[in-house]
């Protein structure tokens, strides 16, 4: 479906893409389920759509033939950042605004934010706490002046639950 | 301790001025609110601007911005944060309101995104109602806003409702267009108003109408609706009762499908290799309804490595009665038709859009019924299917129902009758009249029509082949 969109965008130069998961609707026809699906396979979508609008991935990077669907567990940034380890830590003073958009937990306003801020003073673990970013993710892929992740943790195969945890406790107040 | 009396931006501002020249420092001072006390006795005369030489001020354009807008928050803080912010931007910290992270520029900030949100959400919120006076016709609305931004909505109604008579009475003031010009009087406050008129009951009837129970998020509703500003939407009456509803009408939606649940292809054995296979598989057919009151199911017949497939629309009495297709007058004029356009019936392979004879008794005698768009489409996998076993190079559809069936939903006998039309790479299809409908034609010169169209095409079938 992202491949499609993806090409919505790229060709033909839409501006927005639109996802609406199935809802019962009287009089359907008998072969159509009976329920909607839960409400976060749709905003999988949308996170995935925002990824290929706004933060520079390309389609391949969030779904591919070998990894055709979404994981509802997980959000596709955080998804692809623990299939892309080498990738972080990334330094939140020094890095490009394309690297800066990786992070999971950091997102797009944050970033702007951060690059303005960077060029009148160094960024400290305190000023993304500030800048109300999702910083229990993003902790784990970011270096700041005084802050530096357990460089162990970013291998870590536990790393995902933390994350996970993350998103059910984010997902109460959603 | 300065104690500074402030009732609007522009005194906020000469104020400031006032301050700033004279080097007082924000921890010195205490803003206060002129309209609440009796101030003139307090107030320090240290304010009236005693330097000789006024030294000039300068701010970027972006402070004076952000602080026209922070200046209609209804905090009182806004001043002296304000003020803070000036202070440290000419000590020297230029930049600031750019530093997101720090605790004034953040608190601006919000209070910047309050004030705009409430604006906003006034332009949304505001409800008219309809009022005559003095022959004149007037929309009154009453709402409550949070912030003191009667003056940044005003311009936005005045342009969105140019032509009528309107007024917004808030607890702040009164917003007024009488056609002509705007009035905005911040004196009169209204604190309560209950309005109604006879055009809420539409509206309500509306809404009611439109409210789809399937799909309700109730934390988006309230983020984008918050119950502090129910009390003026007259809708916000009846959701409660559209959401308690809900589940109950969601259930009858899902209790009335329409349809079958089950398609042929639920049926079709995988691997099919031929043809007899397929044949007995169809027997246990459950896919429509019509196997209930049809005798049996009517397979197709005749050629089985065919050059022309043949597609009628469904079975009739005597084909139901012994089970094979083209039996009764129709089939016989076929027959004819074939024989006539020397066209040799052990070539062909018979069959059907829909395989059971859909009818209904009237004393006695079973007449036959059209299968619907569903009826076809339940059916469709298993013509499909002996397409896709027998692979004939030409098909030819009898009928508008074959047609549907293979070519599309929609379709047209008139527009596309005797077109070849490419069914797959080395298919090709052709459409053309049922020969039913040449026994159904009224008339002899209409039945001889029907019957030359149908004579043509088969020729056309058949030349092809030659």
């Amino acid at each position: 479906m992202h491949t499609f969109s993806s090409r919505l965008y790229s060709q033909y130069k839409l501006r927005r893409v639109y996802y609406s998961a199935f809802s019962p609707i009287p009089h359907a026809d008998a072969r159509l389920p009976g329920k909607s699906p839960p409400l976060v396979r749709e905003h999988r979508l949308y996170q995935a759509d925002w990824l290929l609008r706004f933060y520079g991935y390309q389609v391949n990077e969030i779904v591919s033939d070998q990894k055709p669907d979404l994981e509802i567990d997980i959000d596709p940034k955080t998804s692809w950042a623990l299939r892309n380890r080498h990738f972080f830590p990334v330094n939140v003073n020094t890095a490009s605004r394309e690297q800066l958009l990786r992070i999971p937990g950091i997102g797009l306003k944050s970033v702007e934010k951060i690059l303005i801020i960077r060029r009148f003073q160094k960024i400290r673990f305190t000023d993304l706490i500030k800048l109300h970013v999702a910083i229990n993710r993003a902790k784990h892929f970011i270096i700041t002046v005084d802050y530096h992740p357990y460089i162990k943790n970013i291998d870590s195969h536990q790393l995902k639950d933390h994350l996970q945890n993350n998103y059910y406790q984010l997902a109460l107040t959603f | 301790m300065y104690n500074i009396y402030i009732d609007s931006f522009n005194t906020w501002r000469e104020k400031s001025r006032i301050l700033l020249r004279s080097n007082i420092p924000p921890s010195q001072i205490q803003w206060l609110d002129a309209a609440a006390q009796q101030h003139s006795l307090f107030e320090d005369n240290i304010l009236t601007d005693s330097a000789h030489e006024p030294r000039l001020i300068k701010v970027g354009r972006d402070f004076m911005q952000i602080a026209e807008t922070v200046a209609c928050h209804r905090s009182f803080d806004k001043w002296s944060l304000l003020y803070e912010a000036l202070w440290r931007i000419q000590q020297g910290e230029s930049h600031l309101l750019h530093v997101s992270s720090d605790l004034i520029t953040r608190k601006l900030q919000l209070m910047y995104k309050a004030v705009r949100r409430d604006a906003h959400k006034m332009k949304a919120f505001v409800r008219f109602r309809y009022y005559k006076n003095n022959g004149e016709n007037w929309y009154i609305a009453w709402y409550q806003p949070d912030h003191l931004v009667i003056n940044i909505v005003a311009p936005f109604f005045q342009q969105r409702f140019n032509t009528i008579c309107w007024a917004i009475l808030t607890p702040d003031g009164i917003v007024a267009w009488n056609g002509e010009s705007l009035a905005i009087d911040e004196t009169k406050k209204i604190p309560k108003l209950e309005l109604n008129d006879e055009i809420e009951t539409m509206w309500l009837t509306y809404y009611r109408a439109i409210f789809n129970p399937a799909r309700i998020k109730l934390k988006a509703m309230y983020k984008e609706m918050p119950r502090r500003y129910w009390q003026t939407l007259p809708e916000t009456k009846i959701i409660p009762s559209l959401l308690a509803e809900a589940p109950q009408r969601v259930e009858q939606m899902l209790k009335y499908t329409e349809g079958f649940s089950q398609m042929a292809a639920d049926f079709i054995p995988k691997n099919l290799t031929n043809i007899d296979d397929l044949r007995q598989a169809a027997k246990t057919c459950r896919a429509c309804s019509l196997h209930q009151c049809a005798k049996q199911i009517v397979w197709g017949s005749g050629n089985i490595q065919p050059k022309i497939m043949l597609v009628g629309e469904q079975p009739g009495d005597q084909e139901d009665n012994t089970g094979l297709p083209f039996q009764g007058p129709a089939g016989k004029l076929l027959y004819e038709i074939l024989n006539e356009a020397k066209i040799d019936p052990k070539i062909i392979y018979f069959t059907n859009a829909v395989k059971h004879f859909k009818h209904r008794v009237i004393e006695h005698r079973r007449i036959h019924v059209t299968p619907n768009v569903r009826e076809i489409n339940a059916c469709n996998p298993w013509l499909k299917a002996e397409i896709a076993l027998l692979n004939p190079s030409i098909i030819v559809c009898l009928g508008l129902t074959a047609a549907r069936a293979l070519v599309n939903a929609n379709f047209r006998l008139k527009d596309q009758r005797g077109k070849w039309i490419q069914y797959s790479s080395h298919q090709r299809l052709l459409v053309t009249y049922h020969p039913s409908a040449v026994l159904r034609a009224i008339g002899t010169e209409k039945k001889q029509e029907i019957y030359n169209a149908l004579l043509a095409d088969l020729t056309i079938c058949f030349n092809i082949l030659m």
